[in-house]
């Protein structure tokens, strides 16, 4: 019933070790930047690599590990189960590290836009991490989210929208 | 100021630096899978001692084939309770409990994993042996018994429960997060539609309270006609469950911190009821499976069951278990274990009177175990695993009191893109 260790096992897992210290940093600032939430990053990277180890054998035969990766961090921030879970979660080991940038530089305009980034509904912030950070086209962010081109159309500009308005808001 | 695309480009790639990932995930994620591989491995130990000790051929049989199931609204569905002053004696509390009042876990019931039945569910073990004791959705069709409903939306499904008149409710939200129920009569015709960005349905679903993007929260009859409305003033309002004419509904402040408020149906009135929020509600025991805020014990994962007569906690537990919902009786609650970490397919069930756990379950094969329901008789659990891998879902029902669990429902298929999606076939109705 138990997974038997075969004799590819190691191969696979010095192969996924070798794969996660090269991408680790890259994965968890994505997973930040889509939950606003340095915790939360990190439990998103360890659920989307624990799921990728399972699969390993079948995903490191891809062109693009890292896009299949970063879809279950996306779609397990999106997902309800998760959300009502999360606050239950035991977290155990430091495995992030976060700068408090306000502690060291000044207020800055990033910083600003950032609180308000992160303040964005999360279909609308994930749209614009792929579009702005990841740099993806409409058609592959609608991949991503599973949407459709229209609907990334709809979140980014919706997204653009409040940002506008709750900036001018904060400067008024 | 009005950002503009370069501006949000330099401010993400910004804060991303920000965050580095000082520990070694990889380590994490193979040690967290081993952990769960040997978890699995004893379980399934422990579920083909427990078969032999009863004298069955296996662990995961026949659950069922002695008697047909019964559905969930048979005699162990709860009776329709009416909290009015004569009869409950104590209104809902209308303060805030005190932190003294909310912040003593008492004893902390731990799992004993000597004492405590270990059942293996897979969908390895055993034929189809008994009959689903909950309605569920499998590709876009409402089963209830023997009755079938095609339900008019094929994406974008968020939930389904049973209605008082025989119709179905279908929850839905499409990709720009517009979220909207459906009343279906009986034979799958739409005859009422509002907005619900969240609802909840009583359990005879007789009742459904939806919230709009604007925290106003509506009370609607079966046939989807409006009863009542209430202000909230917070958009992030969500209703948790209804006892009676009480409806509970969950508020969330700018911090995070959830309280739990009450509004008596009939009119206006509202009070604030505890800090923290509602998992479901069990009308027949008048009790509720609180979740407290994280600061009530940070780090550690705590419940309460909340009674909702006396309006105060009846006990804390605290430890590795989550439970999301009650047995068809509420004398259990189950949920997922989080000791496991995040993504755990094993789930436990407890005690709702003390908390001490009488059964844990788990997926051997599959990596999650996205729902699980307590349905049908007393001591039933209805689960939808998901197994080999992911590639295949069913629904089972594991009973406490012989430690066994079936197969309900022969296996479907789930395609490598819907499992990366985490979109699944099979969901389970909402009451």
């Amino acid at each position: 019933m138990g997974k038997v260790k075969g004799p590819g096992e190691d191969g696979r897992e010095t192969d996924f070790t070798a794969y996660v210290r090269a991408r680790q940093d890259g994965l968890t600032r994505f997973a930040y930047l889509v939950s606003a939430d340095a915790e939360s990053a990190k439990d998103l990277v360890q659920i989307a690599l624990t799921k990728a180890y399972l699969r390993w054998d079948r995903i490191c035969e891809l062109e693009a590990p890292d896009a299949y990766i970063r879809r279950i961090i996306i779609n397990e921030h999106l997902s309800w189960w998760r959300k009502a879970w999360r606050r239950r979660e035991v977290t155990s080991s430091p495995l992030v590290e976060i700068s408090d940038l306000a502690a060291t530089d000044p207020p800055s305009h990033d910083a600003e836009l950032w609180a308000h980034i992160a303040r964005l509904p999360p279909m609308q912030r994930a749209a614009l991490v792929l579009r702005y950070y990841e740099d993806l086209s409409e058609a592959q962010t609608a991949e991503f989210l599973g949407c459709s081109i229209g609907s990334v159309k709809t979140h980014t500009s919706r997204a653009m929208d409040r940002l506008r308005s709750t900036l001018r808001e904060a400067t008024a | 100021m009005s950002p503009n695309e370069l501006d949000l480009r330099r401010t993400l790639h910004h804060d991303a630096e920000r965050i580095d990932a000082t520990g070694d995930f990889a380590v994490a994620a193979i040690g967290l899978e081993r952990r769960r591989a040997r978890r699995r491995n004893t379980m399934a130990a422990a579920a083909a001692v427990t078969a032999l000790a009863v004298a069955t051929p296996i662990a995961w049989s026949n659950l069922g084939t002695d008697a047909p199931p019964t559905p969930a609204t048979s005699s162990t569905a709860p009776v329709s309770p009416t909290p009015s002053a004569s009869d409950t004696g104590t209104p809902p509390p209308t303060t805030e409990p005190t932190p003294a009042d909310t912040r003593k876990p008492g004893p902390a019931p731990t799992a004993d994993s000597d004492a405590e039945p270990q059942v293996a569910v897979t969908l390895e073990s055993g034929p189809v042996t008994g009959t689903p004791r909950v309605a569920y959705v499998l590709d876009g069709v409402f089963h209830d018994g023997d009755r079938r409903v095609r339900l008019p939306v094929s994406t974008g499904l968020r939930g389904v429960a049973r209605l008082a008149n025989g119709g179905v409710l279908v929850h839905t939200a499409t990709d720009e997060g517009v979220s909207t129920m459906r009343f279906l009569d009986a034979s799958g015709v739409e005859v009422a539609r509002a907005a619900a960005q969240g609802l909840a349905v009583n359990a005879d679903g007789s009742r459904v309270a939806a919230t709009d993007s604007k925290g106003t929260i509506r009370i609607y009859d079966a046939q989807g006609d409006q009863r009542n409305a209430l202000r909230t003033g917070d958009e992030n309002a969500r209703p948790s469950g209804q006892w009676g004419d009480i409806l509970y509904y969950v508020t969330v402040d700018e911090k995070g911190r959830t309280s739990t408020r009450s509004w008596d149906t009939t009119g206006t009135s509202t009070a604030a009821v505890v800090a923290g929020s509602f998992a479901e509600l069990h009308e027949g025991r008048s009790l509720a499976i609180l979740w407290p805020n994280q600061d009530y014990d940070p780090g550690n994962t705590c419940y309460g069951i909340f009674d909702l007569k006396a309006g105060a906690v009846n006990h804390w537990s605290c430890g590795e278990f989550a439970p999301t919902h009650f047995t068809a009786d509420g004398s259990m609650v189950v949920g997922p274990n989080v000791a496991d970490g995040p993504g755990s397919s094993n789930f436990k069930v407890a005690s709702a009177d003390d908390g001490a756990i009488l059964m844990t379950v788990a997926a051997p094969d599959g990596a999650w175990s996205p729902s699980w329901r307590g349905a049908g008789s007393a001591d039933a659990i209805v689960v939808v695993p998901v197994s080999k891998r992911d590639t295949e879902q069913t629904i089972a029902s594991c009973s406490v009191s012989t430690g066994t669990c079936s197969t309900d429902l022969e296996a479907v298929s789930v395609s490598s893109e819907d499992s990366a999606m985490m979109r699944y076939p099979i969901m389970l109705s909402l009451n």
